[in-house]
């Protein structure tokens, strides 16, 4: 009798997006802008990471993406579906991991974890069955019976964890799925998102730990101050900083060996960053694998211990390097937000496969093709901040 | 099941636990019984007149009550509601609902649990009876209509108002102020009996519509607007 409404498309080929906010905008009592017109899809299947420093917005994105906060502009499209509080059906194909300690204290994990199931209309039987399997899963088979007011944050970030699995939803949000973990439980979650997108779930990871992202997430999305300042692969998002620098761990006579070290053609510069560890700049003109054996070998033969080699380029640099090139832009941010048509299109969409060859540019405005493979790194920003860009790229 | 039957089961299990929900039956259920074996020995003024007093001081004081088991509802911390209850796919609407109807269930059985066998046992004990078990049952049905329009009232507060003894301090003002108002409307004097005003005639079955039509439209208007309003304001929250 009743027909639901025909599930909106993305594209001419039809495909749905897990999903796509367009525009997503929040501003706390009008004071405080926490979501400041975050545009990006999400492809089914893929794991996208949320990263950026403490009140970046993640956990606010996350909370707009399930429907728990109003957005003050824009809007929030989860399988095709525009989210809001009332679309319930909606939220039921989505497993949230909340950020703090927020669950009825007075509940048994095991309580808790049988009202979820029934709230997301699975039937007793294989909701039974399924909270032992979690609870043993999670390893809190001997906290079952506690009340989780009483467990550690590590136990209770387990709990939620199985928590947001218990019907198996199409989509997971994880706001932090690794905090309070100790190294043992961040492997075990770490695993699990892997083995989760091995299962083809679509998940969405906020986290601020670089690593955790690096390791487990196909795409990733950084935010500052509320805004998107890149969105793309992993991959990419290293290229803004593959530049010829290693960080040398040494011990032994240090002064000889950077005697030595100012005397290599190929050594531009170099820096000591702590009493053992120095950075080294290379050339830009030679490939950078075999200025790094020309260093290793130069440390063999000098008196010096390598105690550990960190190559430039890491999850972290790159993050640190976004966020500083988006704070470079200044007033000229603003025109991030006016995109031409044709870059609304290729804004922040990301397609399967993203990466692009190596040798590629992925910086700035290129071609359309580019422009999404390169995902959120849009053209507006090209066009907007060219100049920056511009030498931004020439220093990759 | 869906969402709001759970939920109401789960409410209700959790009023069952609720040890202001036992202190306040067994604190009326006291009440109860001294008010029987006093209209079984006190014959200087008639039961219905005791059953009204017991009555009116039930409204009195249970409304206190209500008011703090219905406020507690919907001011849950917003944080604990959305990642705890609203993220695993409830609505606003079966959210507020579902808290109307436990919340309503609990107190209606409440109080008809004590002052139901109060009455008819003051009616089969009393030594002044004069009452009639048609004026028992429109009491019992005023009793009833009032306090679930303040279960509605507190529900709908709580969810406007996140703040729980904010809502509180409004909802107290606005109900005992209609009650004062609706007393001193009714009352042929200040006195024990003029304070009662048609209520003991009401016990001994006396029922006039023209009478009773306006009072009537005025309780049961807010069980009609109520649930609606509620619903919007609680889905306008963020959580």
């Amino acid at each position: 009798m009743f027909k639901r409404k025909p599930v909106e498309t993305n594209n001419q080929s039809g495909e749905v997006y897990a999903v796509e906010t367009t525009n997503l905008t929040k501003i706390f009592q009008r004071r405080w802008i926490a979501a400041n017109s975050i545009s990006f899809k999400i492809p089914k299947g893929s794991v996208f990471g949320l990263v950026g420093p403490n009140g970046a917005g993640k956990s606010t994105t996350l909370r707009l993406i399930l429907g728990l906060l109003h957005p003050t502009a824009g809007e929030v499209k989860v399988f095709g579906e525009t989210m809001s509080l009332s679309t319930g059906h909606l939220r039921r194909r989505i497993g949230y991991l909340p950020q703090g300690e927020h669950y009825p204290k007075n509940l048994t994990p095991i309580n808790y974890l049988e009202l979820v199931g029934k709230l997301r209309g699975m039937p007793r039987k294989e909701c039974h069955r399924r909270i032992s399997s979690l609870l043993h899963a999670v390893d809190l088979l001997g906290a079952a019976s506690t009340r989780i007011g009483n467990l550690s944050a590590g136990m209770t970030t387990r709990m939620a964890i199985a928590a947001s699995m218990v019907n198996e939803p199409d989509l997971l949000l994880w706001d932090e799925p690794t905090a309070g973990l100790d190294p043992t439980g961040r492997k075990y979650a770490l695993d699990l998102i892997q083995e989760l997108k091995s299962q083809g779930k679509t998940m969405i990871i906020s986290t601020h730990l670089l690593p955790d992202a690096d390791n487990v997430c196909d795409y990733i999305g950084v935010l500052n101050q509320g805004k998107v300042v890149f969105s793309g692969s992993v991959l990419e998002m290293k290229q803004f900083v593959r530049e010829n620098v290693v960080d040398l761990g040494l011990a032994g006579d240090l002064k000889g060996f950077l005697e030595t070290l100012s005397a290599h053609p190929q050594v531009i510069r170099w820096e000591r960053l702590s009493p053992d560890v120095i950075r080294v700049n290379f050339s830009d003109n030679k490939d950078f694998s075999h200025q790094l054996s020309r260093l290793i070998d130069l440390v063999s033969r000098s008196s010096v211990e390598l105690l550990s080699i960190r190559s430039g380029g890491e999850i972290e640099d790159a993050f640190l390097k976004r966020l500083e090139a988006d704070r470079a832009k200044g007033f000229s941010r603003v025109f991030e937000d006016q995109p031409s048509p044709q870059d609304q299109e290729s804004r922040s969409t990301i397609t399967k496969p993203a990466y692009p060859p190596a040798e590629e540019p992925v910086n700035g405005s290129h071609d359309a093709a580019e422009g999404q493979a390169n995902g959120a790194h849009d053209a507006a920003e090209g066009q907007a901040n060219g100049a920056h860009d511009v030498a931004e790229e020439q220093k990759v | 099941m869906t969402p709001f039957m759970i939920l109401l089961e789960e409410d209700l299990a959790a009023m069952m636990r609720s040890w202001t929900v036992w202190m306040w039956l067994a604190i009326s259920g006291a009440g109860g019984l001294a008010g029987v074996v006093f209209a079984a020995t006190f014959d200087q003024e008639s039961t219905s007149f005791i059953l009204g007093w017991f009555l009116l001081l039930y409204v009195a004081l249970g409304s206190f009550m209500v008011m703090i088991i219905s406020s507690a509802s919907g001011g849950i911390d917003p944080r604990t509601l959305g990642d705890s209850i609203i993220s695993h796919g409830v609505t606003p609407a079966q959210f507020v609902l579902s808290l109307l109807t436990a919340r309503a269930l609990t107190v209606l059985g409440m109080s008809l649990l004590v002052i139901t066998p109060v009455a008819f046992a003051m009616m089969g004990g009393g030594l002044s009876n004069d009452l009639a078990s048609s004026g028992i049952l429109i009491a019992l049905m005023y009793t009833g209509l009032l306090f679930t329009v303040l279960v509605f009232l507190s529900v709908t507060f709580s969810a406007v108002v996140t703040n729980t003894p904010g809502s509180l301090a409004m909802i107290y003002i606005l109900w005992y102020t209609a009650i004062t108002m609706l007393l001193t409307i009714q009352a042929d004097g200040f006195s024990p009996s003029g304070v009662l005003g048609r209520i003991p005639a009401l016990l001994q079955g006396e029922f006039e519509w023209s009478l009773h039509f306006p009072f009537l439209v005025a309780l049961f208007f807010p069980l009609v607007v109520l649930p609606p309003l509620g619903i919007r304001m609680f889905g306008q929250r963020d959580f």
